[in-house]
């Protein structure tokens, strides 16, 4: 299978992010701070083998930064030159043009602003020619509804027009969805719309397994929640939550996993999002911590695990947050991040020490657990009281460059270790073939589908009662 | 719980699927000869399919695949023909080790749930092994009461989006197609379908690299003989084959069709009398189903409007559709 459509994915998602700048500077700030600051802002995206036509209404490209840098071409040494800048105003410029040029040889880029109105018209005559290194930007009458911008592309290169055409249409919309609203979802959830070829993407929560509120209030009593940290450097605030999204695994998912039948690990790992943009997504290396100092490596054992952290600059100014000069990956030698990154590996090892501590008592502990629900884990920032809270200690300067720093460590269940020997927990596990498992299954659930580890549970129990008798 | 166990004179929609089986193969036949064909299927232990399919067209390269030692041992005794190559081998190792070297006609024929995942993968890799004109069928339990039951203590929305988890957690973020697939395709009706688009999604997935040939669906069919049932069959074309395809064998005028991913057929076959149905086909095919169920002069169904689709469903399927009876041997 080709990998060339997951470049066409990345060009796409590049323009739609274009989109997410132009709401970062016109989302009024009195609604940074509410539930849904990006309800009404919306995107669409349309493609089919005529073109491709994204459409937003995200405030428009300030006329400035499109003579600046949007609209700068080819000449390497002014483009160097300018690179430090292009990190401060976003992807336009790279993103942009690479995702024109990657679709077709023609292209109109109309956007318009609460001051200008304006138009790039990009032709295959200009893309040939050696010559011409000047676009001109045309000044336009307001005709858009809102403010926004309109980016056109027509004379599909082929393999792009395969790509957009039926029957590989279908499979592009369909992963296209599935990317958006897994990398987008932070900003979906506050509101932004996107609607690719009709159909809005649906939104995919990164919410963590808790118990309700009271118990986790409760001082010394066990509860599952997450992991949560936070503070403030140089403009830059940070919060970092991480827990379970789901049941920990049983040794069968464990297995089918390690033989290759199955990847349940996808949505484990590790999230970042700088300015409500997504720039790693489930990571498991050690990149975000895994297998690093005292942290065990990635394993399907801590699929269960899930971690997100958010850093936010106050103002427009993205130059403090520890993201790479292409806005698409984390920047990991950052100071910044790779002190934030002890809390990570922190918070993970309390999650990673839970699975090894219940390995043997999955039963109990999925009785233990079944009282916790998905949660936000946002909300837990406001609702966890101040005192359940710890101080951060500062050793190096480099700490006390932080403020405002705190840190929640949730007091998750432990295992019974009863006083009694005679009741010590002991694991009794072995393998039947299939057939005779589903027969028992049926002769016990009348369901030959149920799970193994309850078959075999049930069987114990049966025999135990007569033993008791 | 799985159709494996129903004898199969009880199952009569599942068995009108398969006489519609055969009347596609014989539209195909028209555009290249299937006798030359391999047929590979999971024949069960009387290999019900292989005698239709060897009787119907000749073809004698057959392989039967079943994970199951008792019934392995009670096809070897039931073999219907010498030419059935009966392997006792899982279907994914079969899979796995599949090298295509002649035409192929293939039948999965699928009834767990659970495995939904490692057999739309199984489905993927034989396609991505196929050539022009190799024939595949898939079968996928459809009932959505068996992925996730319904909870009458919920909302009925909160049953549907557990299904969604549920089909996102077996299938994988990369098999999931997140724009087709909506919540309220989760009922029981809806379903089908559901799965249906799962298995387009796949199909055309796993297409992608090429570019010059594609998978074209020729048949989407759902049916309940206990469980609910999907079926899809298609055939790899090449682009330019497409027409002249088409134009041979009809497929897409026949009402069995269904070349374009629309929602599946409905297989429901009214349960009626041989005095009945003989009566019903001497107004056939000439009559609509709406005039057959006036001259009928009764319901089949208590609710009329039910009456009426049981019997369209009988037009659509007459010709296809069985005829059981009991004999003394």
């Amino acid at each position: 299978m080709l990998t060339r459509d997951i470049d066409l994915k990345d060009a796409i998602l590049d323009l739609l992010d274009n989109c997410v700048d132009g709401i970062q500077r016109n989302a009024p700030e009195s609604s940074i701070e509410s539930d849904k600051p990006y309800k009404n802002f919306r995107a669409e995206i349309s493609f089919s083998k005529e073109g491709f036509i994204i459409k937003d209404n995200c405030g428009g490209i300030p006329i400035e930064v499109a003579q600046k840098y949007a609209f700068k071409m080819g000449r390497p040494e002014a483009a160097n030159k300018n690179d430090a800048e292009y990190y401060t105003i976003g992807t336009y410029g790279i993103g942009m043009k690479r995702a024109i040029f990657k679709m077709g040889c023609s292209s109109q880029v109309s956007s318009q602003t609460a001051s200008d109105s304006f138009k790039v018209t990009i032709s295959p005559e200009w893309l040939s020619s050696d010559s011409e290194w000047d676009l001109p930007l045309e000044e336009t009458d307001r005709w858009l509804p809102e403010n926004g911008t309109v980016i056109e592309v027509t004379h599909l290169r082929d393999e792009i027009a395969i790509a957009f055409s039926p029957p590989q249409q279908s499979v592009l919309h369909n992963s296209l969805v599935g990317e958006i609203s897994h990398n987008y979802s932070y900003i979906i959830n506050k509101g932004f719309t996107v609607i690719v070829n009709g159909s809005e993407v649906p939104l995919l929560p990164l919410n963590l397994l808790a118990d309700g509120i009271e118990q986790i209030k409760q001082n010394n009593a066990a509860a599952i929640a997450p992991f949560l940290y936070e503070a403030e450097k140089d403009g830059v605030e940070i919060k970092l939550a991480v827990g379970f999204y789901k049941d920990i695994p049983d040794g069968e998912e464990i297995d089918d996993e390690m033989k290759g039948v199955k990847n349940s690990s996808e949505t484990s790992g590790w999230t970042v999002i700088c300015n409500d943009r997504v720039v790693l997504y489930c990571d498991k290396s050690r990149l975000t911590g895994w297998g690093e100092l005292t942290v065990p490596g990635h394993h399907p054992q801590f699929n269960a695990i899930s971690g997100v952290i958010h850093f936010r600059s106050k103002g427009k100014d993205a130059s403090k947050l520890p993201i790479t000069t292409t806005k698409r990956g984390i920047d990991a030698s950052s100071n910044l991040y790779l002190y934030v990154k002890e809390f990570m590996r922190e918070g993970t090892k309390v999650f990673t020490s839970y699975t090894y501590k219940w390995k043997k008592n999955l039963e109990e502990e999925k009785t233990r657990t079944k009282q916790a629900r998905l949660a936000d884990p946002i909300q837990f920032f406001e609702t966890i009281p101040k005192e359940r809270w710890t101080q951060v200690n500062k050793r190096t300067s480099e700490s006390r460059s932080f403020y405002k720093e705190r840190k929640f460590t949730p007091t998750l269940p432990t295992p019974e270790l009863s006083a009694e020997v005679g009741e010590r927990k002991r694991k009794v596990s072995f393998s039947r073939p299939e057939k005779e498992i589903e027969m028992v299954a049926e002769y016990l659930f009348e369901d030959s589908e149920c799970e193994p580890s309850r078959v075999g549970e049930a069987c114990f129990e049966q025999v135990l009662k007569s033993a008791k008798k | 719980m799985s159709g494996a166990t129903i004898p199969y004179h009880l199952r009569q929609n599942k068995a009108v699927d398969r006489y519609a089986f055969m009347e596609l193969l014989s539209k195909v036949d028209r555009f290249c000869d299937v006798s030359k064909y391999q047929y590979v299927g999971f024949g069960g232990h009387s290999l019900e399919d292989f005698k239709y399919i060897h009787n119907r067209f000749g073809i004698s390269s057959m392989t039967s695949i079943e994970r199951d030692e008792e019934v392995y041992k009670r096809q070897q005794f039931n073999l219907p023909h010498n030419c059935i190559n009966c392997l006792l081998q899982d279907s994914n190792d079969f899979v796995r080790d599949f090298i295509r070297e002649e035409r192929t006609i293939i039948w999965l024929d699928y009834t767990k749930p659970a495995q939904l995942g490692s057999q739309i993968a199984q489905f993927q890799s034989i396609i991505d092994r196929f050539s022009s004109l190799d024939i595949i069928k898939i079968t996928l339990n459809a009932h959505a009461s068996s992925y996730v039951e319904a909870n009458k203590t919920v909302q009925p929305n909160d049953t549907w989006n557990a299904r969604i988890k549920d089909l996102e957690k077996k299938l994988g973020n990369e098999l999931f197609p997140f724009a087709d697939i909506s919540p309220d395709m989760m009922t029981a009706r809806g379903f089908p379908n559901a799965i249906h688009l799962i298995v387009k999604y796949a199909a055309n997935l796993a297409m992608r690299g090429d570019l010059d040939i594609y998978f074209q669906p020729l048949t989407s069919f759902s049916y309940n003989d206990g469980q609910e049932m999907l079926t899809v069959t298609g055939i790899l074309l090449e682009k330019t084959q497409s027409e002249s395809f088409f134009n041979k064998t009809g497929i897409d005028q026949w009402e069995l069709g269904n070349v374009d991913w629309k929602e599946p057929t409905r297989i429901d076959m009214p349960d009626l009398t041989i005095k009945e149905r003989m009566h019903i086909d001497t107004f056939l095919p000439n009559f609509s189903a709406d005039l057959v169920h006036e001259k009928l002069g009764f319901l089949i169904n208590q609710k009329e409007s039910i009456s009426l689709e049981m019997l369209k469903t009988y037009v659509l399927f007459y010709r296809q559709s069985p005829y059981f009876s009991r004999i003394f041997v």
